[in-house]
């Protein structure tokens, strides 16, 4: 093996012990588990054939960007030979061990929004980046991050609030409808 | 609700928290996944490096758009991409940018560039402002409209809002890529 070839497969294996498992994790909440490892090949493989391309100083960022390309033709591509019901399970990941709360108020008001919009937000939370990485992520400018996210985190503050105010008058309504029967 | 609660119970709904355990990069598995990837080529595939031009020119502001090319192929609905043509043979020209315009063109639609071909371009499309519901659009290409002036270049991973007439992709600044502003007109325009 020649020099050259030695030192990518060194800056390689040096770039996989930094992303692959952040890149499993990106990819498991994003898809359902037996598909899991196919897409985190594909992201790793693409990776290697475009080792030469990734920005120093922002290598996972840039690393969940090709997962997400990934994740994006995996769901195309599923929709193309699953029905509707098994492509919503497919679409909608569900988590290997439930043994965190659901918060299915949260998951209502989530999927009013665009799917650019939930995906900044899952970005920001879930992969816990600031807006120059979601940038990175995008392929957008971090300024254009910054609004968009901006606006997307107002969208689901407001809709939630819409939610509980409605929750509230729901069981005020239900409250007074029970005291007109007893009485 | 502040930033820190939304993000709080945002971060609560994680499906895979960073503390459960993924497969390490130690194992054997991972181990034999990167020997395996690094034996493989390292040519790049044509369609991560090349870009494109959308052929569509046409029309826009006069919207008095092409005859011809066109063709919409199908409904388009449910699984079943819709397929626009990105090209025409009538000559492109642009008037100043306006929402009135914008709102007469039919279909638009927001779309990430999954796929990258020769002759197409594959958007996987996010929201449909009107006039659609398919889950993916095909641009088709028409050799020999790459210089026309007014239409986005395309390129693998990047998000579009596109609009069409009459199956045509519509050039002019009516298509573009996904900018805040472009955004901003697209909601006006169509009430989204």
């Amino acid at each position: 093996m020649d020099s050259t070839a030695a030192a990518r497969r060194r800056r390689f294996e040096a770039l996989a012990a930094d992303v692959y498992e952040p890149v499993q994790r990106y990819v498991r909440r994003r898809v359902d588990a037996d598909s899991t490892d196919d897409v985190v090949s594909e992201t790793m493989l693409t990776i290697w054939r475009r080792l030469d391309d990734v920005p120093p100083q922002a290598e996972l960022p840039w690393a969940y960007g090709v997962a997400r390309r990934q994740v994006a033709n995996h769901h195309r591509s599923s929709r193309r030979h699953l029905s509707l019901v098994s492509r919503m399970q497919a679409q909608r990941p569900v988590p290997p061990e439930a043994d965190h709360p659901l918060d299915f108020e949260l998951d209502a008001a989530l999927a009013t929004l665009s799917k650019p919009d939930r995906e900044l937000l899952h970005l920001w939370t879930w992969e816990d980046l600031e807006p120059a990485d979601i940038a990175v992520v995008l392929g957008l400018t971090p300024n254009a991050v910054s609004i968009r996210l901006h606006r997307a985190k107002k969208k689901l503050s407001e809709k939630l609030e819409t939610m509980r105010k409605d929750a509230v008058a729901s069981g005020h309504s239900h409250r007074e409808s029970r005291k007109r029967d007893r009485s | 609700m502040t930033d820190d609660d939304l993000r709080r119970r945002l971060s609560a709904s994680n499906p895979t928290p960073p503390w459960e355990p993924v497969d390490p990069v130690d194992s054997d598995r991972a181990r034999a996944l990167m020997e395996d990837i690094m034996s493989t080529e390292t040519a790049r595939p044509r369609t991560e490096r090349r870009s494109y031009r959308l052929i569509g020119a046409v029309a826009a502001a006069l919207v008095v758009v092409v005859g011809g090319a066109a063709v919409l192929t199908g409904p388009g609905a449910g699984g079943d991409p819709l397929v626009l043509t990105g090209g025409s043979d009538a000559l492109a020209s642009c008037l100043p940018f306006d929402e009135a315009t914008l709102a007469t063109m039919s279909p638009a639609f927001a779309g990430t560039v999954t796929e990258l071909t020769d002759s197409v371009a594959t958007l996987e499309v996010d929201g449909w402002y009107t006039d659609g519901d398919a889950e993916s659009v095909d641009i088709q290409y028409t050799p020999g409209f790459e210089a026309l002036i007014g239409t986005p270049t395309m390129e693998m991973g990047q998000r579009y809002l596109i609009t069409a007439t009459d199956g045509v992709v519509n050039g002019c600044g009516y298509s573009g890529l996904a900018t805040p502003d472009l955004e901003e007109a697209f909601e006006s325009a169509f009430g989204a």
